[in-house]
């Protein structure tokens, strides 16, 4: 086990000055702005007796699990495995004396140690927005009274959902070198989720389980959960068992 | 220390090594030469794990690789072909990497920065390092967890002169001081001359000799180098008894001998054919010389 710390460790170094490093802020923060711009510009306010925070939270995790969640899990996770494709690193890490597997396993840990710290941001830049939208909107009043539990419940399903398209976004990334794979990958992935939503089992899409873990109706939210989580844990457990890569 | 027992190896159905037995002594500096696409490299992933065998034992220091990887490759530190670093990080931060994982003090980055010489770039990023700092990072890098055994694929690249001359001193001090045994590999063969102890020459995935550098040397016989006043008349000479000079260059000829009475019995030849010979000189074979002999040998049979 500390062995594995310290792998995971050595990631987090690996990561000083990169992109990834700052997409984890970056990422969250384009998505509470946008949706925070989107309410400040509705002049009469909202119109209609709703619960604000979970209406806004809403809509904000909305965008982020189908749009920006998807495409900053695709980067973070390709830049995690770029750095050894790209300056001949497998060979180096593969001559250190620590089992092959574990190698693996702290890429994995590593890359989502970084999605749950956006997830993070996200919860927190969540509450900064919404409470700074109703600060400077004359006709929102943000109620004082936050439904933190709710909120929180959603990000971590939303998060927990995500782990398919992260798993097969982290196999992409070791099994190709070339960066443009798994970059593609999360673009057409993102962009077929459009079409599958008109589809009767859409909502079992990858890219499509962290929203309907959420917004599913009739048990769809469950499902979607569990084939997110359980798709995830085994396409990353396959990883580790049969790897292989291309570099 | 180093020693591979009839290992075969195969990339797909192309043959890449074929029954390869090497040992390395403890305490050597092992050249490893071979011209491209040998199976130097091949060799070498084999000995660090990073690629299996079909057949055959690796064992290095007793241990065989296969069951004891990671006791085996914790006294293995590596070069392989060009340094693998992280650009965007500095040399320090580079080689806290490695610490983490061997465990190593904290003061052992500053002792690898020191004896590579490049202490003073220590907060510097690798981006903006030149190829010569970069392939002394990679071999601080193989020196941080203190190895007994350093595996050196083509070291030398990158190298200018000064730093050549300064590396072949660290690796001979190495031996010395620490006991650590060297495998090098390098194409630029009279380099590998001036450091090495012990030579394994391969060609076609066959290893074609080992053994100390003296009986290297002693696979290939001298030449004669002779400066006449008629080369034409010399080589005609020459040729009718049986000697197959080499092309004259100027005035001067190459002749292949077995040992010294060749060089009184061609002088005689000569003079005897109104031939004035100015000069008779031994030339000494070097590493070089005895590695294209070997190859052209393994060629023509």
């Amino acid at each position: 086990m500390k062995l594995l710390l310290s792998l995971i460790s050595t990631e987090m170094i690996k990561l000083r000055r990169t992109l990834a490093l700052w997409m984890v802020v970056i990422a969250p923060s384009i998505v509470v702005l946008l949706q925070s711009l989107i309410m400040l510009n509705q002049k009469e306010g909202i119109g209609y007796d709703a619960d604000l925070w979970l209406m806004y939270s809403t809509n904000i995790l909305s965008i982020w699990g189908i749009f920006m969640f998807p495409m900053f899990c695709c980067l973070v996770v390709a830049l995690v495995y770029h750095y050894e494709h790209v300056n001949g690193g497998w060979q180096r890490i593969y001559t250190l004396p620590v089992p092959e597997w574990m190698i693996l396993v702290s890429k994995q840990a590593s890359a989502f140690y970084l999605l749950v710290l956006s997830s993070f941001f996200l919860f927190g830049l969540t509450i900064a927005g919404g409470w700074l939208t109703g600060y400077f909107h004359p006709a929102i009043d943000m109620p004082d009274d936050i439904p933190v539990a709710e909120m929180a419940l959603r990000s971590v399903k939303v998060l927990g959902a995500s782990l398919f398209v992260f798993a097969i976004q982290n196999w992409v990334s070791y099994r190709w070198s070339s960066l443009s794979v798994p970059i593609g990958t999360g673009i057409a992935g993102t962009f077929f989720a459009l079409f599958a939503t008109g589809w009767k089992y859409g909502y079992l899409y990858p890219w499509l389980l962290s929203l309907n873990s959420v917004f599913g109706n009739d048990g769809r939210d469950v499902t979607a959960l569990i084939v997110g989580i359980s798709g995830g844990l085994f396409v990353l457990l396959a990883m580790v068992v049969f790897r292989k890569r291309n570099s | 220390m180093i020693s591979l027992e009839r290992v075969s190896f195969s990339y797909g159905k192309q043959k890449i090594l074929t029954d390869v037995s090497l040992s390395v002594p403890e305490r050597s500096i092992f050249g490893f030469a071979g011209p491209n696409g040998a199976g130097k490299t091949t060799t070498i992933k084999l000995i660090l794990g990073l690629i299996t065998p079909d057949t055959g034992t690796i064992r290095l220091s007793g241990l065989d690789l296969a069951h004891h990887r990671k006791e085996v490759l914790s006294r293995i530190g590596s070069l392989v072909e060009t340094p693998s670093l992280y650009p965007h990080l500095t040399a320090e931060e580079n080689l806290e990497i490695s610490r983490r994982i061997y465990g190593t003090e904290k003061s052992s980055i500053d002792r690898v920065l020191t004896s590579t010489g490049i202490l003073s770039a220590k907060k510097k990023k690798v981006k903006e390092f030149s190829l010569g700092m970069k392939q002394r990072l990679g071999i601080a890098l193989a020196l941080l967890h203190s190895p007994s055994i350093l595996i050196l694929d083509e070291p030398i690249n990158g190298l200018d002169p000064e730093g050549i001359q300064e590396f072949r001193e660290f690796l001979k001090n190495l031996v010395k001081a620490d006991g650590v045994t060297i495998l090098l590999s390098s194409h630029i063969l009279s380099e590998l001359e001036q450091i090495i102890t012990h030579a394994g020459i391969i060609s076609a995935g066959k290893i074609r000799f080992q053994g100390t550098l003296d009986e290297l040397k002693l696979k290939q016989n001298g030449k004669l180098l002779i400066q006449v006043s008629d080369p034409e008349k010399a080589v005609s000479i020459l040729t009718e008894n049986g000697y197959i000079p080499e092309k004259p260059e100027n005035n001067w000829l190459s002749l292949p001998v077995t040992g010294q009475q060749d060089a009184a019995d061609v002088n005689a030849l000569l003079v005897a054919g109104s031939v004035s010979v100015y000069q008779l000189k031994p030339e000494q074979p070097n590493l070089e010389s005895v590695f294209f002999d070997l190859i052209q040998r393994e060629v023509t049979e």
